[in-house]
């Protein structure tokens, strides 16, 4: 991994269209501000990690619930 | 090519061109697993499956997502539409990867992360909408 120590107000440039610029940093917390291109999809790493986990949850769940799924979403449809 | 996928879930089933779809880059998770069947059990619509052809006993229940918010609009860009090969979003089937919880009767839908499939390529992708407003577990059943 890259290592680099900036300041506040100085920014980090990667590749030829992102840049980061750190914002403030205050009680152990850091703004960062994101520039990119806008298909360039940015969220918390978290997230990334959510998804995996929710994925595996939903591949190993056994659709007890189908049934009544399927009843409920006919009756959407019929309403 | 076998002719019908067999798998505890769903026993066997027949297997045609038309009904696989291709996941270049897997699925979060499941990188790995690049082929599905999308398979639609009429007993069971409007849910649908997308079953793993590399590993049949790994599926995952999918939605369409409108039927799990009718105002359901992902924002996807060019870069995501090309991908997929069309220019217009019109053009995809979006879905969205049900959780049946254990615990209780209680389904939801991911709608943070919807699966977008190309049906006349038979090509899709789950995409990751960096926009926080929609829910990964978005509540269809047992609130």
């Amino acid at each position: 991994m890259l290592v680099l120590t900036r300041k506040a107000g100085e920014r980090i440039q990667i590749g030829e269209d992102v840049v980061l610029e750190i914002l403030e940093v205050r009680q152990g917390q850091v703004r960062l501000g994101i520039e990119a291109p806008r298909h360039v999809r940015i969220f918390r790493e978290e997230v990334a990690r959510e998804i995996r986990a929710e994925n595996r949850r939903a591949a190993a769940s056994e659709p007890a619930a189908l049934g009544s799924l399927v009843a409920h979403l006919r009756t959407i449809r019929e309403e | 090519m076998a002719t019908t996928l067999e798998s505890r879930r769903f026993g066997s089933v027949p297997l045609t061109e038309e009904a696989i779809v291709r996941f270049s880059e897997g699925l979060p998770g499941f990188e790995e697993l690049r082929e599905f069947l999308l398979l639609g059990p009429p007993d069971l619509a409007p849910v649908q499956f997308l079953v793993s052809l590399e590993d049949p006993e790994i599926s995952f229940p999918i939605l369409a997502a409108q039927l799990c918010l009718s105002d359901y609009a992902p924002d996807l860009d060019g870069a995501e539409l090309r991908a997929l090969g069309v220019s217009d979003p019109s053009a995809l089937a979006v879905y969205a990867i049900l959780t049946f919880h254990h615990e209780c009767e209680r389904v939801t839908a991911n709608l943070r992360a919807p699966v977008l499939i190309n049906p006349s390529a038979r090509v899709g992708r789950q995409v990751t909408l960096g926009d926080s407003t929609h829910s990964l577990r978005h509540a269809l059943v047992g609130g």
